[in-house]
Order: structure tokens, then sequence, then C-alpha cells
């Protein structure tokens, strides 16, 4: 009976995200004759490739009943010290690898402070994304170091097979070996037990301090991964990229179903969340709806995503 | 016995289509102390709450005396209808807020204000007469965080009186007192009888109900089973009508063995709260009680041994060989397990299905890849089946079961995995008779199987029912250490109280 019930309401959930994606098409479609074009999808899947990878790491951050705030200035940042890389070594491949290990190093330090000190992870990312941001302006002096090398462009602006992204392909296989992780390991197991209930996950054996860390990790070097395409598709490091990043991927995360208090939400949801923040943010553009009010609205989308969470987990 | 001041007639709910209560009838009469028995789960805490306005009725009506004393047909459709009316609970859980005093707590909604301006005054005169009430000596300025369970209890209840009450509602009151504060909650019951004011009275211990209850209210599966005076009833009567069938509780055999071989072995070993050396040995196949008053240290030494907690002395030996355990992790490694007294805190993931929390335990003994979800599927139904706990499924969410079942879930999660050593804390509290019987199965069963069971209680009746040796702490001490054979009630709580 109640299995049932439950079992609905999470189908009910995840079919009207779907429903949700299918009316912003529908509608954007009517509104803008482009708007369903081959060349505009595949613009749009490409704009949403950075949110989607970041989106793998805040999915598990949620899920652990935190969150974290650093996403945006993580991009500037690492961005900015990855184009001053590539402008020393010349070399595709350490550019990546400190992007990653840049990375590493913030989540790591995020990871640490919220775990072992028993701070909020509002807190805690909150500080890293002010500093973060500090060091990109000071290290630029506040001007973009840009770089056209293709070698450096080709992350975020290439192509495979002609006509596919390479950051689609990216966040493909970040979301798959998410999948992979989440769902067939222990480690996904014990992010979901940890994000239930930390005491119940530690008396059962499971060092929460340590998924906690290993959670904010992976984020870091997600983060670091997505801000090397960004930096790439950018044509170099720019201080103010990636301003209010956070703030996409949390909506794109909560928006499919993730619950803010940790421990619920599955994978699926996030991937449709963040199509239909793209779809969103690539539709009111196409019919001539400024930044300004598009930040407007998906302020009002997070809340009331927050509200039918609240309202379904009270019923369910 | 005086007269009738409440009537519910017929009454009926549902929750999503699932009925807890049907066609029930329940009367209280003026200073009496009618107690509620039932399982978890028979409809005795929603009828309540339907009482208190926290539920609202399909069908059914309630009548209330008036001030002549002639009942009225009475609509409560909202808690603070219901305290208007005199009518309000204690909660297992308070609530309190523990970071203000006790006089805000008390006068929390209904603070006297002149002008818009809190009568400070006023407010601990309040809160003075309604201690005084209660007979609890504490100034009324000190914070609720620093107060004792059985003090907050009380400021719980006189809250409820600072509303005029009339009917008085507790919910499982002594389920974590002591025993000297449940002689002392049970004084507070019979004063209040006295000035008139009617108590219904929840509780699964026995010996409580048979010593203040009046009348006493039986239910099983949302049906009122039968109505009848304490005095005419026996415990048998009352189990069989709980449980719907013939019934008796078993107790251990005693087969002392003299070859049994030192499964754990504590040697001086210290908690943070007390800071005096234990020292005892637990056997392999034996069920070891450990018995003491609330706070005499048994939970605090249980955490040592399962890792939680460090102790800084000492050393615990397990099969002859000395291990240091810095967590839980440890501790399971070393084939320790503990099933912990808060199971809602500590033992499950409570928004997650009975197969998740049951095999969280057990993934580390499988691959980390898990291609093993039909195996674990295995281990669910094998449990869900052996151990019959009552659920839609294995994916039903555990917050959703009784306290009986979920306790045979967290038990369930531990013997999946092949242990040696397991901790049981106050295993049988808020579960249900026939749930309870079955559990101490599941540990004779263990013990038969040469494990080694340590069970934590504070029910004298279940030490003795069902452990082979019994430990008595006091203040952090090791009072008594005997086989159970050698000892009766008496002696074990003299041993307690020292």
């Amino acid at each position: 009976m109640n299995l049932t019930k439950k079992h609905n309401a999470d189908m009910i959930r995840q079919l009207s995200l779907l429903f949700m994606m299918l009316a912003e098409i529908v509608i954007f479609s009517l509104l803008s004759e482009r708007f369903l074009r081959i060349s505009n999808i595949i613009n749009v899947l490409r704009q949403v490739s950075v949110t989607g990878i970041s989106a793998m790491g805040m999915f598990m951050i949620i899920l652990l009943g935190d969150i974290d705030l650093s996403v945006g200035s993580m991009y500037a940042f690492i961005g900015v010290l990855c184009a001053f890389v590539f402008k020393a070594t010349k070399s595709p491949a350490i550019t990546i690898l400190a992007a990653l290990a840049i990375g590493t190093v913030i989540g790591c330090i995020n990871g640490v402070i919220t775990a072992k000190f028993k701070i909020p992870a509002f807190i805690t990312t909150l500080a890293t994304m002010s500093v973060c941001s500090g060091f990109a302006y000071i290290l630029t002096k506040g001007t973009p170091i840009g770089v056209t090398d293709p070698r450096f462009t080709f992350l975020g602006s290439g192509y495979v097979a002609g006509k596919i992204p390479l950051p689609v392909i990216f966040m493909l296989i970040v979301l798959i070996a998410g999948y992979f992780f989440m769902y067939k390991t222990r480690f996904g197991r014990h992010v979901y037990a940890c994000g239930g209930n930390a005491q119940a996950a530690k008396w059962s054996g499971i060092n929460a301090d340590r998924i906690k860390i290993l959670v904010f990790v992976l984020a870091g070097v997600l983060n670091g991964f997505a801000a090397i395409i960004l930096a790439g598709r950018l044509g170099g490091g720019l201080p103010a990229a990636g301003e209010g990043s956070e703030m996409d991927v949390i909506t794109a995360v909560v928006l499919g179903g993730t619950s803010m208090s940790g421990g619920k939400g599955k994978l699926w949801g996030v991937l449709l969340g963040v199509l239909i923040i793209g779809l969103l943010t690539n539709g009111l553009t196409m019919i001539g709806v400024s930044t300004y009010w598009q930040k407007v609205v998906k302020g009002i989308i997070i809340v009331v995503a927050v509200i039918l969470d609240t309202k379904s987990s009270q019923t369910a | 016995m005086g007269k009738t001041i409440l009537k519910m007639t017929n009454i009926s709910k549902s929750f999503s289509g699932v009925k807890v209560l049907l066609d029930v009838d329940f009367e209280l009469e003026a200073g009496e102390v009618h107690v509620l028995m039932g399982e978890n789960g028979a409809g005795k805490s929603t009828l309540m709450k339907i009482l208190t306005g926290v539920y609202s009725l399909d069908a059914g009506e309630i009548y209330l005396a008036d001030e002549n004393g002639e009942l009225k047909r009475t609509y409560i459709d909202n808690p603070k209808t219901a305290l208007g009316l005199g009518i309000s609970m204690v909660f297992q859980e308070f609530n309190l807020m523990p970071n203000m005093s006790i006089a805000e707590n008390i006068s929390i909604g209904y603070e006297p204000v002149r002008h818009g301006v809190i009568q400070q005054d006023s407010m601990n005169e309040i809160a003075r007469r309604m201690l005084e009430k209660v007979a609890l000596e504490v100034p009324v300025s000190r914070l609720v965080e620093n107060l004792t369970t059985a003090e907050k209890q009380s400021v719980e209840i006189a809250k409820c009186l600072s509303h005029d009450g009339k009917i008085l509602i507790l919910d499982e009151p002594t389920s974590s007192l002591s025993e000297k504060e449940v002689r002392n909650l049970f004084r507070l019951i019979s004063e209040l009888k006295q000035q008139g004011i009617s108590i219904v009275y929840i509780s699964h211990r026995m010996e409580e109900i048979f010593e203040i209850g009046d009348r006493i209210t039986v239910f099983r599966d949302g049906r009122r089973v039968d109505t009848r005076r304490v005095s005419d009833v026996t415990e048998k009567e009352l189990i069989r009508m709980m449980v719907g069938t013939e019934f008796n509780e078993k107790i251990t055999e005693r087969v002392v063995s003299d070859q049994a071989e030192v499964a754990l072995k504590a040697e001086g070993l210290t908690t943070a709260k007390y800071d005096v050396p234990v020292s005892f040995e637990a056997y392999k196949g034996e069920i070891l009680g450990i018995f003491g008053l609330v706070g005499a240290g048994r939970t605090e030494l249980a955490r040592v041994l399962f890792g939680v907690d460090t102790s800084p002395t000492g050393k615990l030996i397990k099969d002859g060989v000395p291990i240091h355990l810095k967590s839980p992790s440890d501790a399971i490694r070393h084939r320790i397990g503990m099933i912990p007294e808060d199971r809602k805190e500590y033992g499950l993931v409570l928004k997650h299905s009975i197969q998740e929390n049951l095999t969280l335990v057990k993934l580390r003994e499988l691959s980390w890849f898990l291609q093993t979800s039909k195996e674990e599927e295995r281990i669910s139904d094998y449990y869900i089946k052996n151990l019959s706990i009552a659920a839609s499924g294995k994916r039903q969410a555990v917050e959703r079961l009784s306290g009986g079942n979920q306790q045979k879930v967290v038990i369930s999660k531990w013997i999946s995995i092949d242990l040696d050593v397991i901790i049981l804390d106050e295993p049988t509290r808020g579960v249900d008779v026939k749930a309870k019987a079955e559990i101490y199965e599941i540990m004779r069963d263990l013990a038969n199987k040469g494990k080694c069971i340590i069970m934590i209680s504070s029910d004298l009746p279940e030490i003795l029912r069902v452990s082979h040796r019994v430990l008595v702490m006091h203040d952090g001490i090791i009072t008594l250490d005997a086989a159970t054979s050698d000892l009766n009630k008496e002696m074990i709580l003299a041993a307690a109280i020292n």
C-alpha cells in the first residue's frame, strides 16, 4: 500500500519534470522559430555541459545535506591559473592536470574544514568562494588573460565527429561515471546513508568524515574540469567568469528532486534539472528576456522546487 | 470513582486509505488513571492525537462535560482548542525549548503581557505556582537544557496544568526515568488524582499498570478490545487481549557450562563520565545482562566496547588478544556489533528503505563494485521472513514501521554479518509484547550458536528472564556480578541503588 503510494509519488515527480521540459520546448518553439533548430539545440547542450559536470559534484554534496557556494569563483580562479599555466608551458596536458589538481586542493579544503571542524558547509564554501574570487582578481589585476591557442580553446569549443561539441561528451562521461559510482559501488551507498543519518552511518562502521571529505574532493575535481572547459570556451582566464554559476548548479540539482535535508535524490532527476535550466536560459535569451530577469525567474524556480519537495515529503 | 467527563464514540480514522482506528469508543471519569495498552500501531496514540486536536477525526463524536457536569458534543479541530478545554498531552519527546527558562517554557504562547511587554514577575509567579503543584524544587529561571529528563517531564506536566488542565495524557512517561524518578512521578500522579484531574496513561510496562491504573482499555489493530477495571484483570489476560492469542513468556534456560570461553574481557576501562576503572568478563554462548538505573554508566561503557568513545586507560581483550578500538568501524572489524538504545538517532536511516538499512553493515563484506543487488535482496527477504518484520515489502521506508519492526530491522542489520560479540542497549524499549518475545528468542538463539550477547536493560523482569549472568552498575562501578540463578529482584535492585 504505502510502497506503491511512495513509488507513485516518485514517478509523478519524474514525470512532472519531463512534462516541464516538454512544455518549455513547446512554448519556446512557438515564441521563437530558431529555438528548435538543430544548431540551437546543440548550442543548449554545450551551454549546459559546464553546469552538468558541476551538478554531479553538487548532487553528492546536497545528498550529504551540505551545500557548495564556491562553484562560480572556482571557475574564475582555476580558469585564470590555467591560462597562466598554459602560457608558461604550452602544454594542454599539464594545463588540464593543473586544473584538476587545484580543484582537488580547494575541494579538500572545503571538505576537511567542514568535516573535521564541524563547520556548516554553507560557511566554509562561502569563505572559499570569497578567497578564490579575490585571488582571481589579484592574479589578473582585473583584466582577462586571453589565450587564443586552439590547443587551449578546443576543450570548450571543439567538436567531435564534426557536429557534437566536446564538452557534451565530457558531461556524458562524467554523468555515466557518476551513475556508476552512486548506484553500483559501496561508496555511493555510503553517501546516501551519511546524508540520511550521519550518526547511524557512523554506528554502522562507516567513516562519515572520510565520505564527506571525499565527496568535496570529487566535487572539487569536477569543478576544476568544468572550469577548464569554460576557460576554453571563453578563450582564456576571466576573473569574472562563472559569477553566480553556483545558482544554476544548485537550482538544477534541487529542481531535479534532490532533498536539501540530504539522503534523497536521483541522478536521473539532476540530468533533467540541468536540461530544464539550460533550455530556460537559452529560450529566455532567444525571446529577448534580459539576463537580469532570468535571475529573477531562476530565483523563483528554486524556491518553488523546494516548496514542492517539502510538501511531497510531508504527504508521502 | 467520579463522573464521566469525556466520552468518545465511534471514532474512525484512516491515513491514505489505511484504517488506523475503527469505531472506537472511549470514556474517561473524573480523577481516574485510565491506562491505554496495545501493541505499537494498535491505535492508542492516534486516538489521543484526535483528542488533543493534532489529527482530525473521519467519523465519530466527542462529548465533554461542561461546568454542570453535563456531557456536550464538542469539536476539537486544533491543539489550541484542546488546550483551552483543559486537555493536554506530554509526549515522549518533550516539547520544550532547551534554550529558554522554565518560566518562559511554562508560559509559552500565553505569556502575561501588559501593553505588549512581557510581565517577567507574574510569569515567574505562575511558574513557581505550577512547579509547586508538581513538587519540583528548582529555580524557575533555570534553563531547560540544564535539567534532567525527569525534571523536564515535571516542567512539561506543569505546563499542561497551567492551562487549567482537566485531562492529562502521558505517553510512556517512565521510559527514560530511573527507579527513584518513577516513584516521584507516581506520587505526583496520585496527587493530581486527588485534585480531580483525569489521567490517560499509555504504557507497555505491566508492573506500572497494576500499580497506578484504575481502568484499562486495550487496543488491537485499530479497534478497542475491551475496557476493564485493573483490579479485575490479570497480566495474562491483558497479554491475550493485546496479542489475540495465548502467550507464555519463556525464561532462558540456564545451562551452566564449566568450559565456557571468555569472549571479551575488560581490564580497568574508564569512561568519559566516570573516572573509575571497570573490569569484567563476558563469555561465549551467554547472555550477559547489565542492569542499573538510568545514568549508571552502562551506555557509556558500551560505547567504549564499541569504539564510539575511547578509554584513556585499561585494556580490552578479545579472544585473549588485546584490541584497540578507535571507531565503530574498528569494532566491527574485530567482530563486535552494537544495537543502540536510540534506534532513530543511531540505528536507522529513517527515510531509507528496509533493504538499504538492513544491508548497510553487510556492504563491507560485499564487493565494492555492487553487482550484488541480487544478494542484497536475498538478505533482506531472508530477514523480513525469518524475523517476521511486518512491512509491505523490502522497499518500504523504515520510518513507516512500528517500533518493534524498526528494532527488528536494526537487529537484522547486525546479525546479517558474522559477529562474535553483540551488544544490545535497551533492545525492547518502545517495543510491543509480541515483538519483545521474538527479540528475546533471537538473543537466545544467538547465544546458543556460541555468540556472546551483552544486554543492557533497565527492565528488571527482562534481566531476570533473559540473561544468564547479571552485572549491576552504580555510578560507573560494577557493584554485582553473579549468575542470574543465584539472584533475585531485591538483590539486584539493592546493588543498583547501593
